[in-house]
């Protein structure tokens, strides 16, 4: 890997010691739950070959689902709003949020929000927006961006926790998990009650019935679609499937992947505003369909990536997350599939060394509950920003000299006989720590191996020889 | 407005189709998704929500769901109680059992202090799933949001008959034709919950920390 940002965050990454025990612990934990309750399925793989099936056939239909949906919403008395940017879709929100004269808005987790920047927008705008999931909550205290796609907070320590709220929310000391999260409920309560506005994400979305779906363990998520007058959902257009059956076996998945559930404690399902005879509920309603890349990626060899439902296991899985954590990417998401998303979505373009930040071991491609096959994808990546970055004289002369060196059996022999002499004279115990001039870029890193003592071909033809030799046993 | 139209953004999917080649089966068959198709519902029903950190208790009728539903109040210590204005299963019996005394029983919430200092909500339920020990709920004007979440305690009265399967039962839950256009449902399996301090599993979070399933066996 090239030494970019990621390369130098990564490194600081991995000396931190009370980050590596906070990431190890919360990943290994809800990989290990995801294991196990997938395990306890009838059928764990013919189950998200299900899933990546009829996300691969919502996609494939997704301008007539997007219709549908949006007529439904229309039909409840919902409002529908059509964002081809993330700057479209933050000035969409913001004018809903000043026609209806909101000062205090709450919302619940959205990776979207975090992607097109909402906050920012909003707070640019003069608007209090407060973050009710109690990771986000925190992060958004401390200053912070999230760090997983599931658990924002993960890369902190009850004790950082607790020094957080007791200079934020003026509360004793306490490393009390029960305590603190009472201090958090206190707040946002109030927040909560006296909020002109609620914002969410959405999960998922039901062409045929209109309904949107949002799940939390936490209850914010339902507070903020039920409490504030004004409602606002922002959904990535590619987040809508065909029917009722098909949300229930994303969420069979959704929540054993995400955190080792059967079931998330809360999934709430809204269509339109408060009925006629309704006492609570609100009563403007609004979805905002944003593509900012999407409809890009549907139309290239990566559309497959927009079947994510983004459940986190893949970053769960992952041995190179499991190490740095999510801050190091630095992108909205981080991970095996944000090293996919972050370099196709428009807002987040130019990240082009975190396809290379892998091993490639396959694990992201086993998680995937929609199957997306991330390791083969993640190699294509690679050949794309290659192919964009090494268009230079230099680079085509090096590869141009390797195929001349490579095509004749005399220039190869010549150039394996160079090899072994420099390379054996540079290694020991067979591996090479520290080369000069541009192979220092591949030792500082990582060993290079010594030359066999004898070439392949040398060999393969002594053991012909060999064989032809002796005579066949009867 | 800022923003472009629908057909702007269909046109834009449809012009990926058809520089791209996205491609999906012609039909999906989701019984290989089906957890429990039959069998002992309440028993998979009660297994799953305890699981889930649910308490759950079984009443043979009304009567005894009612006593049961005064327990939880007093043990809660509760002053003032919410119940939900609509009919539900043993709710004649509830209002009987939780009369006289100094509690205070609110149908409708006359403004926002008695809604959000409530230490019990009752409720009926819409549905029950048995594969994942989940309550349905759904909003109507008899069927307010906010009775199963302010409080700190919930109770919720379901009938046996009212568990179905699985998950992919759950639109049977809905009046043919009606769909859930309009609608406001939750699927509830717990109490509120949140991990997000490291790890460490706190419930009651925003919604209630302790939910009661009082399932009566004949109604």
């Amino acid at each position: 890997m090239k030494p970019g940002r990621f390369g130098e965050r990564a490194s600081a990454a991995v000396q931190d010691q009370v980050l590596l025990r906070a990431l190890d612990r919360a990943t290994r934990r809800q990989h290990e739950g995801r294991k196990e309750l997938l395990a306890e399925l009838p059928d764990a793989l013919a189950m998200r070959t299900l899933a990546s099936e009829l996300r691969e056939r919502a996609l494939s239909r997704l301008d007539v689902l997007l219709g549908q949906l949006a007529d439904n919403i229309e039909r409840a008395g919902g409002s529908v709003h059509w964002a081809a940017d993330a700057e479209q879709a933050c000035q969409i929100v913001v004018d809903i949020a000043g026609r209806a004269g909101a000062k205090l808005i709450v919302k619940s987790k959205s990776m979207l929000s975090e992607e097109i920047e909402l906050n920012d927008a909003l707070a640019a705008a003069g608007l209090e927006t407060v973050e009710t999931d109690l990771g986000e909550y925190i992060v958004q205290l401390a200053g912070q961006k999230p760090s997983h796609i599931v658990g924002p907070a993960v890369h902190l320590t009850t004790g950082q926790i607790a020094r957080l709220l007791q200079e934020k929310l003026g509360i004793d000391y306490t490393e009390d998990p029960t305590a603190l999260t009472r201090a958090a409920r206190a707040v946002l309560r109030e927040k909560f009650r006296a909020a002109d506005m609620g914002i969410s994400g959405v999960n998922v979305a039901v062409a045929e019935s209109g309904a949107l779906c949002i799940v939390t363990n936490e209850g914010n998520g339902r507070f903020v679609t039920s409490r504030p007058p004004v409602y606002v959902a922002v959904m990535g257009m590619e987040k809508v499937v065909e029917s009722m059956a098909d949300l229930a076996v994303l969420l069979k998945l959704l929540a054993r992947s995400a955190t080792g559930q059967r079931s998330t404690v809360y999934t709430n399902l809204t269509t339109g505003p408060r009925g006629g005879g309704e006492t609570d509920g609100p009563r403007e309603f609004h979805l905002v369909i944003v593509d900012a890349g999407r409809s890009e990626i549907l139309g290239g060899p990566f559309w497959q990536v927009l079947k994510c439902i983004r459940c986190g296991a893949c970053l769960n899985a992952c041995p190179v997350y499991r190490k740095v954590g999510g801050h190091a990417y630095e992108s909205v998401y981080p991970g095996p599939i944000g090293k996919l998303l972050t370099p196709l979505l428009d807002s987040l373009r130019g990240r082009a060394e975190l396809p290379h930040a892998s091993s490639l071991c396959g694990a992201c491609g086993e998680a995937c509950p929609v199957r997306i096959d991330i390791p083969h994808l993640l190699i294509r990546m690679r050949r794309v920003l290659e192919d964009q970055r090494y268009s230079g004289y230099l680079a085509k002369m090096a590869v141009r000299m390797w195929a001349w060196m490579n095509t004749s059996q005399a220039r190869y022999a010549a150039s394996s006989w160079m090899g072994r002499h420099f390379l054996d004279a540079a290694a020991t115990d067979g591996w090479c720590h520290d080369l000069p001039l541009l192979a220092a870029n591949w030792t500082r890193y990582r060993d290079f191996p010594a030359m066999a003592e004898a070439p392949f071909h040398k060999l393969w033809n002594q053991l012909q020889s060999d064989e032809g030799s002796q005579s066949c046993p009867e | 407005m800022p923003g472009v139209s629908r057909e702007d953004i269909l046109g834009r999917v449809r012009a990926a189709f058809r520089r791209g080649k996205v491609v999906g089966p012609d039909r999906v068959d989701h019984s290989s998704a089906r957890i429990v198709a039959d069998g002992d519902l309440l028993g998979r029903f009660t297994q799953m929500a305890s699981d889930a950190g649910m308490q759950v208790h079984q009443a043979a009728d009304a009567r005894q769901a009612a006593r049961i539903v005064a327990d939880v109040v007093r043990q809660a210590g509760a002053r003032r109680v919410l119940i939900e204005p609509g009919t539900f299963v043993a709710r004649g019996p509830i209002v009987e059992a939780l009369a006289g005394g100094d509690l205070e029983l609110v149908d409708e919430p006359s403004d926002d202090e008695v809604l959000f200092s409530a230490d019990v909500g009752i409720t009926g339920v819409c549905g029950a799933i048995a594969e994942t020990g989940s309550l349905v709920l759904r909003a109507g004007p008899e069927t307010p949001r906010m009775t199963s979440l302010t409080p700190p305690v919930h109770v919720a009265l379901l009938a046996c008959g009212q568990i179905v399967p699985d998950l992919l039962d759950w639109p049977a839950l809905h009046a043919p034709g009606r769909g859930l256009a309009g609608a406001y449902e939750v699927l509830i399996t717990g109490p509120s919950k949140t991990a997000d301090i490291e790890l460490n599993l706190v419930t009651g979070v925003h919604g209630p920390g302790q939910v009661h399933v009082v399932v009566v066996r004949d109604r």
